[in-house]
């Protein structure tokens, strides 16, 4: 006894199998010109506007997935090195610094969760997932498109035939009834879906701006957003910092130069450490 | 490794050993230990640092990027779509390819221009972050790498001392020498003396150096962090000036947040979505239901669960399909006990089927609930008469399963209970299909009432049936996307009424081994005992049992009565 469902595979298997190769062979009677081909103008323009926005579509969905990736990364490491900075300044002698980092600290922290809570959730939310429903449908009109394609090999094949009896007639009266029965039914097969297709690919691509516009205005207010939240906490920040009371001035070039020469001057000290194996 | 490292590993892979396996006495320096203690701390503060300094670099170059190839991405989608880039988008001043209207064009262009400036001024800022502080860490880490180095050689030396001193305190310990004993403690005593002295030396300049290079580094955080904090200030300062722009964007009401502004337009959203949903599951639909030919080959697009469906029959070797009607009915009223409502057949219980849709109906969006439906089964849609559905994906026929909305859930449901809204159907949907032949539509209805009205209700002819059958099944696959109905939930028999006529037994023997082939089957051995839960009176299908506490379906036919 077999099992049922092997019966049935191997049967669907090798008929698509069989469809396949027929395919193939009458796009190959096509080029060589044994099969006439039906050039359908309308659609081919159809097709050509409904692959290009599909390929912008999916770009879109990429960059929407790393902008959002890129926020939520960001957002991290900031709060991270805040926490970092926070523990070498442990137990740091100068407790302006040590609080400065403190504050720090807490403002990221602050920062990244307001990021999670609101922007992160907000974008996926209003941006991401419906332009995901969006490129979710793509598959299945692809599949229309390329049945379509197929069902229209199978009408030209059909087509031929007909107008190769009707040239060579065979002896067999039947012959010609059955294959011009075939053709119609090919050719219904074709028409029906061509018809589909022809009146709803456009909709599917005009639909696009209307569709795409509320998540381009959240989208918007999302980075506005960010930007003011991240403004906000680092306008306080900046407040007591730099207060280095070695920095005379304090004009921003002279700090620029003065804090690269402190990191060389540093660097340099450590490297002198005869721990360091260097000396 | 140098033949002299060599040489002092393998020495000192005895004394390792005994040390690891604590057998032998290991020297401890407390104060030694504390510091680098606090030196690994420094180490992993100091590699997170230069971590976190790198992806803060990059997110902030990856938000730049992303944000400005989104711009400019949507301000294409916004442009007409041609192939031909010389074209105006104008065919006979007709625009192609969908356009947005001037407002919207116009923000979207704004919004390119911004996001254009904000790359450019910003991206630049990056290579500052670079020199003044991932560079110097990753100096840093080199530094301490060079210490631990360092730190390294003092265990070894360490390790030397204690291998010499245990030697030399096992010879010390015998009481009685020989001449050959005292040359070997005299050579102990020179070998611990030496060691002793190289350990202490590289402890002590550890000791001593170790304070020094922890103080340094809040010398070198200091400058490290308050540039860090300039930086970030700076370039968001540079972005936030720049976005102030997007403020006077027309199109963009910022009075709501961003999640509520999309809600209040989410509706619109929707129904787009619903109609383009409505696309593709049509298309899909009528692709499969045209791409069976009548000579009745299978379909190569036929789903998996479609086939499966049609596989008890296959392998008993009968001809003509016969499926029981509890699976291959979706058109059956739910509600009608014993009852398979046809399309065409007027019901005893005044639970009248809608006659069949002109082929040329439009489709619209809504339909309105004529009857109560309780979902009987996962990935089925409740409503009460009365209700307003949104169609998510529907089919020419009322006897198929349509998939539907009601406030926030989706589900299918039996078209036969519904009719069409009168209302506003949905722009883009309206005339879908309209025109387009339905193969489905031109077979006459099929003959349900006389398997309604037979007690075997497995005698339906019913190539039909399979067809519906079959047309429920890709069912799942066309709303895919969100609506959660389980391939497994589709196939499974929504109404086993008409199997409650005949008492069964409730426990049948396997027959033969089945190995569940996809969730939601019930895998057995041959000879295991399973309870039936659900079952038709026909072999040919497909039950739903219960084994050692699993639920699932599997073929009648591999079964008996027990």
């Amino acid at each position: 006894m077999l099992t049922p469902s092997t019966a049935i595979d191997r049967h669907d298997y090798r008929a698509g199998f069989v469809k396949s190769v027929n395919r193939a062979g009458t796009t190959f009677m096509q080029r060589t010109g044994h099969v006439d081909k039906t050039v359908d103008r309308e659609f081919a323009d159809i097709e050509d506007r409904y692959r290009m926005m599909e390929t912008k579509m999916e770009k879109l969905h990429k960059d929407a997935k790393g902008y959002l990736d890129s926020l939520r990364a960001l957002s991290n490491a900031q709060s991270h090195i805040a926490e970092t900075v926070a523990q070498f300044l442990e137990g740091a002698q100068d407790a302006q610094l040590g609080a400065a980092a403190i504050r720090y600290k807490a403002l990221m922290a602050e920062l990244d969760q307001s990021v999670r809570a609101d922007v992160d959730e907000q974008c996926r939310q209003t941006v991401l997932d419906p332009i995901t429903r969006y490129c979710a449908l793509f598959p299945e009109v692809n599949e229309a498109v390329r049945k379509r394609h197929n069902k229209l090999l199978d009408y030209d094949s059909a087509r031929s035939k007909v107008r190769k009896l009707a040239e060579k007639p065979s002896d067999d009266q039947t012959k010609m009834p059955r294959a011009e029965a075939q053709m119609r039914q090919a050719q219904e097969v074709y028409e029906a879906l061509n018809t589909q297709l022809t009146a709803e690919l456009p909709k599917l691509v005009d639909l696009r701006v209307p569709y795409l516009d509320p998540s381009f205005e959240a989208l918007v207010k999302l980075q506005h957003r960010f930007s003011d939240e991240s403004q906000k906490r680092l306008q306080q920040m900046q407040m007591p910092f730099p207060t280095d009371e070695k920095a005379v001035g304090g004009s921003e070039d002279y700090d620029e130069a003065s804090s690269s020469n402190e990191l060389d001057h540093v660097l340099q000290e450590m490297r002198e450490l005869s721990i360091c194996g260097l000396s | 490794m140098s033949w002299k490292g060599l040489k002092k590993n393998l020495v000192r892979l005895p004394a390792m050993l005994r040390e690891s396996t604590g057998r032998a006495q290991e020297t401890h320096d407390a104060e030694y230990d504390y510091l680098a203690k606090r030196f690994t701390d420094f180490q992993s503060s100091a590699q997170r640092l230069n971590k976190d300094a790198t992806v803060y670099r990059d997110a902030i170059k990856g938000l730049l990027e992303h944000e400005k190839d989104f711009a400019e991405t949507l301000s294409d989608l916004y442009r007409p779509l041609t192939t031909n880039p010389t074209e105006s988008g104008q065919v006979d001043g007709q625009p192609v390819g969908g356009q947005a209207n001037p407002q919207a064009m116009q923000a979207v262009e704004q919004y390119v221009d911004v996001m254009r400036e904000v790359h450019r001024i910003v991206l630049p800022e990056l290579t500052a972050l670079d020199t003044k502080v991932i560079a110097p860490t990753k100096e840093l880490l080199q530094v301490i790498k060079s210490v631990q180095k360092t730190m390294e050689k003092r265990d070894r030396k360490r390790l030397d001392y204690d291998r010499h001193n245990s030697t030399f305190q096992s010879l010390s310990q015998k009481t009685e020498r020989s001449l050959n004993d005292e040359k070997k403690y005299r050579q102990a005593e020179q070998s611990v003396n030496e060691a002793s002295d190289v350990f202490q030396y590289i402890n002590t300049q550890l000791k001593n150096e170790l304070p020094q290079l922890l103080n340094l580094r809040i010398r070198f955080i200091t400058p490290c962090f308050r540039s860090f904090c300039q930086l970030q200030g700076k370039i968001n300062t540079q972005i936030h000036t720049q976005l102030q722009q997007l403020l006077t964007l027309a199109s963009v009401d910022y009075t709501h947040t961003a999640t509520d502004g999309y809600q209040m337009r989410s509706k619109e959203v929707e129904e787009i979505l619903t109609s383009i949903q409505g696309i593709a599951g049509n298309t899909m639909s009528l692709s499969r239901s045209m791409s069976r030919p009548p000579s009745g080959q299978s379909s190569q697009v036929g789903s998996r669960t479609a086939s499966r469906m049609a596989s008890p029959f296959q392998s008993s070797g009968k001809g003509s399909p016969s499926v029981g009607p509890d699976a291959a009915t979706p058109l059956a009223a739910p509600n009608v006990r014993g009852e398979l409502g046809g399309v065409s057949s007027p019901l005893a219980k005044g639970m009248p089927a809608l006659p069949p849709k002109p082929p040329g109906a439009s489709h619209a969006g809504h339909v309105i609930a004529l009857y109560d439906f309780n979902g009987q089964s996962d990935g089925d849609l409740s409503f009460r008469a009365g209700d307003r559905i949104d169609i998510i994906t529907r089919t020419d026929k009322t006897d198929d399963w349509w998939t539907g909305r009601v406030g926030h859930k989706t589900g299918l449901f039996p078209a036969n209970y519904v009719k069409d809204d009168s209302g506003p159907s949905v722009p883009a949907a309206g005339s879908s299909s309209q025109g387009a032949p339905n193969a489905g539509d031109a077979s006459p209805p099929p003959p349900y009432a006389a398997a309604s009205a037979s007690p075997s209700v497995g005698s339906s002819t019913s190539t039909p049936a399979v067809v519906d059958e079959k047309k429920r099944a890709p069912l799942p696959t066309m709303s895919s996307f969100g609506d959660v109905v389980s391939a497994a939930t589709a196939s499974r028999s929504p109404f086993h009424d008409a199997s409650e006529h005949t008492p069964h037994a409730s426990h049948v023997v396997a027959l033969f081994d089945f190995p569940a082939q996809q969730p939601g089957d019930l895998g057995f051995r041959r000879g295991d005992r399973i309870e039936v839960l659900n079952r038709s009176d026909n072999v040919e299908d497909w039950w739903t049992g219960r084994l050692n506490g699993k639920e699932g379906m599997f073929p009648g036919n591999y079964v008996k009565d027990a």
